[in-house]
């Protein structure tokens, strides 16, 4: 079975479930968790194509980074409910040295543990891709960050424009 | 023949010379009406939009300040309004209306091909027609002005908005996937 | 090199992107690879049966009137500030252009000289973590903005997924797990997207 094929059909059952679930209520942190998970599917998409990986490859790659992905999207999640909470917590009239300290500690815990995520997914691609691989995934990284920005303009232009 | 330099009239049209501006609209309606229609298939929405491409751009003249040229400028307002248009009707809607311009009649006058051409090549016109009609809007756009616009791959980018390797990708895919829908078609018209 | 990246550099050839050196080694390619020689063939023959796809037809005439519809709408528009005619005495006068320029460079020079903080090196690049908390950043709060960004995402999604139409359509229900893994809204969402497909004479 051809690489775009079992591409195809994991990522077609992610994406199938991303379609009915497209318009998570806007504003909240289950919507930005819902775009994170959105850029995380296209960044494996694009990175397939790019790298150019074979079947055994994929094999490889794809179950170990979408568990690292699927972990670092709680991770975030969680993140994002604590930043939420912590705004609340200083809006109070009488805000808690220790409440918000706690807080500040545990938001900074959970970063570190993103960041080790991502060193995580850096070392299993590490491990399973050819020199010239690594190369392109350097220039995939630097093109698929653009290509973020240049997204965002156009979705600025295209509400803009209405 | 007005003669006048393009930068001579968009410089007066800054001012607020609606007849400068008009000769400017003259000289570019054409190529815009042609993109437009490529995206759209329509003569009437083409019509309604590329008169909108150029009272857009005519109300924010003053505004222009001639860092890209007048014509990606425009370009540029004109690929944004339509892929606007095309999100907002959907492209079912869109392909209703290609074929029933097709059924009647509207299509022998839309640059399709001559009877001279025969039965089989006048087909295969029809079919390319269709399977570019039915590209990714973004992928659309980039092929109409590269491959039939003639436009460079910098020129494209800088009206599309994005970077010169997103419009090389582009026409790379877009020409995949017209070759894989028109494979059989090809083989069958021949060398 | 695979033959997916010969076919790219066959598209940029066609546009006429494509570098001196890589031209030269994909001629040599071509002259090799069956393959990719008849994908050009038929490249080449779907660029020069296109050719005029776009035209709309119209006769001199149609472009005529369409100029006079649009002049009588011009007349009718209004720009959006109107430009002075002539610039205030200040911004005429070239040396006092030169004169404020000159002091920004000095100013920037001597920054660079002397005043910036050392010891300090820019990242080399950005990472896409980076990258992605930019991006929200600069959507803040504003929940359309970050809708539309979703939808840019999404449909990039489907457009890096749309298989080619010479690949047999991937078939969900070969995956054991794929029924099992969806909800009761998603299972119905698929439902009536069969339905609607069935309605428009699609397998039933």
């Amino acid at each position: 079975m051809k690489t775009s094929r079992i591409v195809g059909s994991v990522l077609s059952v992610v994406i199938l479930g991303m379609w009915v679930m497209a318009a998570p209520r806007q504003g909240t942190p289950q919507a930005r968790a819902r775009v994170r998970a959105n850029i995380s599917t296209l960044k494996l998409l694009r990175m397939t194509e790019v790298l150019e990986l074979t079947e055994d490859q994929t094999a490889k790659l794809f179950p170990a980074l979408t568990k690292i992905d699927k972990e670092k999207a709680e991770l975030q999640r969680r993140m994002g409910v604590e930043i939420f909470d912590l705004r609340a917590a200083l809006e109070k009239e009488q805000v808690q040295d220790a409440d918000v300290l706690a807080r500040v500690q545990r938001i900074r815990d959970i970063r570190d543990s993103v960041k080790r995520k991502d060193d995580e997914f850096d070392a299993v691609l590490g491990a399973n891709l050819t020199p010239v691989q690594k190369g392109r995934y350097l220039i995939f990284l630097v093109d698929f960050a653009r290509g973020l920005g240049e997204k965002l303009n156009q979705a600025r232009q295209g509400r803009d424009k209405r | 023949m007005d003669e006048r330099p393009d930068d001579v009239l968009v410089e007066q049209a800054r001012r607020g010379g609606v007849e400068a501006f008009s000769e400017l609209a003259r000289r570019h309606q054409q190529r815009i009406y042609r993109l437009i229609y490529g995206m759209t298939r329509n003569h009437s929405d083409t019509d309604d939009l590329t008169q909108e491409v150029f009272l857009t751009a005519f109300k924010s003249m003053p505004g222009f300040r001639g860092t890209a040229g007048f014509y990606t400028w425009i370009y540029r307002i004109a690929v944004n309004l339509t892929l606007n248009f095309l999100r907002k009707r959907g492209r079912e809607k869109q392909r209703a209306e290609y074929h029933d311009n097709l059924l009647y009649g509207e299509g022998a006058a839309a640059g399709l091909p001559s009877p001279e051409g025969g039965p089989v090549r006048n087909e295969l016109r029809g079919r390319i027609a269709e399977a570019v009609d039915s590209l990714p809007p973004h992928f659309k756009a980039s092929f109409l002005l590269v491959a039939d616009q003639g436009m460079s791959h910098a020129d494209a980018a800088r009206v599309l908005g994005c970077s010169e390797n997103t419009v090389s990708w582009r026409m790379h895919k877009a020409r995949k996937m017209l070759q894989a829908r028109l494979k059989p078609y090809l083989n069958e018209v021949g060398p | 090199m695979r033959c997916e990246t010969w076919k790219k550099w066959v598209s940029d050839a066609l546009d006429g992107e494509l570098a001196g050196e890589r031209t030269v080694r994909l001629d040599r390619h071509l002259k090799d690879c069956a393959g990719c020689r008849a994908y050009r063939e038929s490249l080449t023959r779907l660029q020069a049966d296109a050719e005029g796809l776009a035209d709309p037809g119209l006769a001199p005439g149609d472009w005529a009137d369409f100029s006079r519809r649009l002049e009588s709408r011009l007349g009718g528009s209004v720009p959006s500030r109107e430009v002075p005619q002539r610039a205030p005495f200040f911004f005429r006068r070239k040396w006092v252009w030169a004169g404020a320029s000159f002091l920004v460079l000095a100013f920037i020079g001597t920054y660079f000289a002397v005043l910036r903080p050392r010891g300090v090196r820019e990242p080399m690049f950005v990472s896409i973590e980076d990258s992605v908390a930019r991006v929200f950043g600069e959507i803040g709060s504003n929940s359309e903005l970050e809708n539309a960004f979703n939808q840019e995402i999404m449909a990039s999604i489907a457009e890096a997924v749309r298989p080619p139409e010479d690949e047999a359509p991937v078939a969900f229900d070969d995956n054991p797990l794929f029924w099992e893994g969806l909800s009761d809204r998603e299972l119905a969402y698929i439902e009536s997207a069969l339905r609607k497909e069935r309605d428009h004479g699609g397998p039933s």
